[in-house]
């Protein structure tokens, strides 16, 4: 199948998984016990006032109308507004959104920084005490909650040796230094666990890829030993991780609510699980609703990555 | 066209041949369970989990003082009297840690249960049947996969109000799309299988052939997620106690534990730090089993 069509045909499936996942979080309002009317208005609620808003928003109208209506809502850039702050969502999530999403890029560079050259040493290595160090590592990685690791690197980087600051940001575009400086711990907290399950993962492909043929191969031709392991054999182990990049940063998206939460971060994360907390529905669902609608997308963008790093996948007849 | 057990062709108990699955299935698991004999890191796991189970049940016994009683000795460092230290209330944190179990185990292993009890039916039926009933619920469980784990639980636990009983519920529900996929994979493969084919043609009850002769090939990797996802739940149970979406105070769990302590983590870090370690050894011990149990179950994936 040719690339074009694989990406035409690919792009076409995410429609209904879109619209499957704003049907979930549009029905997830009506899921909530209490009207959200009353809600809104709190203390100036009146018979007369609340008709006027269900007429206003088409609360009124049987309920696929009232998705329909909220779904053009949404495209047209109106997210609604917060219960509590009584300010445009949108104008928020413009705010919230590159820090959330520097935050993962940060602990994604930093995991993939850790796990590429520990999977590698462990699987050229198997058994030896390096394998059984990463190895040991990697599996105490992946049995500890984000906001534990979050509390013994602040325990050691904050409080024991004073280097870095606890909580906190600054703007990226106000100092590159001392934003970095606030998104170091919370970037190592949620890419540790990444890199915990990396590392396995890619000593694993890696193990595999280092037996076959064409490495020998590439060996008895003469190539020097390092270019053998870079260049011959990591490319294709890291065909596996690329595919479930996708779902790691449906991890790291969890994780950063968690992270941002622990270290005042203000992105998405803790501007929904601040929301939770105030019960200001609206701008629960604009959380909801971004960090699904992001997931969504990074697999329809790894999904179409993977044709160009694998070719294979554009001759098999069955990709899907 | 199918034929019942009873019907024109005799049934594999009629002709007196004995059931294949009897044989090879005992012998499976006494496989397994000699390899599994042999990891020791499988068989820490396992000792650490019946130690956590035992601490769970016995917790009123165990716990030197009560979880809940508050008492003037507050945020005191460890000691003798208070292994671990006390709380701001002055709660010792060790009957907290102690009695905190059980919330955790409650919800990892109930969660799982229910998550394979909903998903195993519906992983059988798309596996086996295929055409519409597949489309169906394969569709339905892709657009639950399109959300994170995390999120969608958070979203779940936010419709359902907080409390233990809806953390088993969300964490059971976030895991069936997991599950009847993995069920679904395991059909589609073992349904090939020319013995399917011989158990086919013995025309035996459709029932049976599913429970008897298609389930228990599948069961493998059933049982090696189900032990992972034991510990995933634990960390998700304690992530939304962390955020308070949880089991809700004076209950103590190991997630909210460490977040009500963490503001005094300047004065004593050690009472945010015993919740944590609980976490992490109980999560890390059903890790080390799951491994084990699919080095055990599944040789081939060991070099």
């Amino acid at each position: 199948m040719p690339v074009k069509e694989y990406i035409l045909r690919r792009l076409v499936l995410a429609i209904p998984t879109v619209l499957g996942v704003t049907i979930m979080v549009f029905l997830m309002m009506h899921f909530i016990p209490g009207d959200p009317v009353t809600l809104l208005l709190g203390n100036n609620y009146s018979e007369a006032t609340a008709a006027a808003i269900r007429q206003h928003y088409g609360l009124d109208r049987p309920l696929h109308v009232q998705y329909v209506l909220w779904l053009g809502r949404l495209m047209a850039g109106d997210w609604g507004s917060s219960i509590i702050a009584n300010r445009p969502i949108f104008t928020d999530l413009v705010h919230r959104l590159p820090v959330t999403i520097e935050l993962i890029i940060l602990a994604m560079g930093f995991a993939l920084l850790i796990a590429i050259p520990a999977g590698v040493i462990a699987a050229l290595r198997p058994y030896s005490w390096h394998d059984y160090m990463a190895m040991i590592t990697a599996f105490i990685g992946v049995s500890v909650p984000e906001f534990f690791m979050g509390v013994l690197l602040i325990l050691c980087f904050s409080l024991a040796w004073d280097v870095l600051p606890t909580v906190g940001y600054v703007p990226l575009t106000e100092s590159l230094w001392a934003n970095l400086r606030h998104m170091i711990l919370p970037a190592v907290t949620l890419g540790l666990a990444r890199a915990a399950l990396l590392t396995r993962l890619i000593r694993a492909s890696m193990m595999e890829v280092i037996r076959l043929d064409y490495v020998t191969t590439a060996r008895a031709k003469g190539v020097r030993e390092g270019a053998v392991i870079l260049k011959h054999a990591l490319q294709n182990a890291l065909i596996p991780t690329v595919t479930v990049l996708g779902l790691q940063v449906g991890f790291l998206i969890g994780g950063a609510i968690v992270v941002e939460t622990v270290f005042a971060v203000p992105g998405v994360g803790s501007f929904g699980i601040g929301a939770i907390a105030l019960r200001d529905y609206p701008q629960v669902q604009a959380f909801v609703l971004l960090f699904a609608l992001g997931f969504v997308f990074v697999n329809l963008v790894v999904d179409i990555l993977y044709v160009f790093l694998d070719p294979r996948i554009k001759y098999s007849p069955s990709a899907h | 066209m199918r034929y019942e057990a009873s019907g024109v062709f005799p049934s594999s108990a009629q002709l007196d041949v004995p059931d294949p699955s009897e044989t090879t299935a005992r012998s499976m698991w006494l496989m397994t369970l000699r390899r599994l004999r042999r990891s020791k890191t499988a068989l820490v796991g396992l000792a650490i989990i019946v130690l956590l189970f035992l601490v769970a049940a016995l917790a009123d016994v165990i716990a030197p003082y009560s979880p809940i009683q508050t008492t003037p000795q507050s945020i005191s460092v460890p000691t003798w009297e208070h292994p671990m230290g006390t709380d701001l209330l002055g709660r010792d944190v060790f009957s907290r840690v102690i009695h905190g179990s059980r919330v955790s185990v409650y919800v990892g292993v109930v969660s799982i249960l229910l998550a394979i009890l909903v998903g195993i039916p519906l992983g059988l039926t798309a596996g086996f049947y295929g055409g519409r009933a597949d489309q169906v619920i394969m569709r339905l469980m892709d657009v639950m996969l399109a959300f994170p784990i995390f999120l969608l639980a958070i979203v779940i636990m936010v419709i359902l109000k907080p409390s233990t009983m809806n953390v088993v519920l969300a964490l059971a529900i976030v895991r069936i799309p997991i599950l009847a996929r993995i069920v679904r994979g395991s059909v589609l493969s073992v349904k090939e299988n020319e013995y399917i084919e011989a158990v086919k043609a013995l025309a035996l009850s459709q029932p049976r052939l599913l429970g008897r002769h298609i389930l228990p090939n599948c069961l493998a990797p059933i049982i090696v997620t189900a032990t992972l996802d034991i510990g995933n739940a634990i960390i998700i149970e304690a992530s939304l106690s962390f955020l308070g979406l949880g089991t809700q105070p004076p209950t103590p769990t190991w997630g909210w534990d460490l977040k009500q302590n963490l503001t005094l983590i300047e004065i004593n870090p050690w009472i945010t730090i015993f919740p944590g370690v609980a976490i992490l050894v109980t999560v890390l011990a059903f890790n080390l089993l799951g491994d084990g149990l699919r080095d055990a179950l599944d040789p081939r994936l060991k070099q």
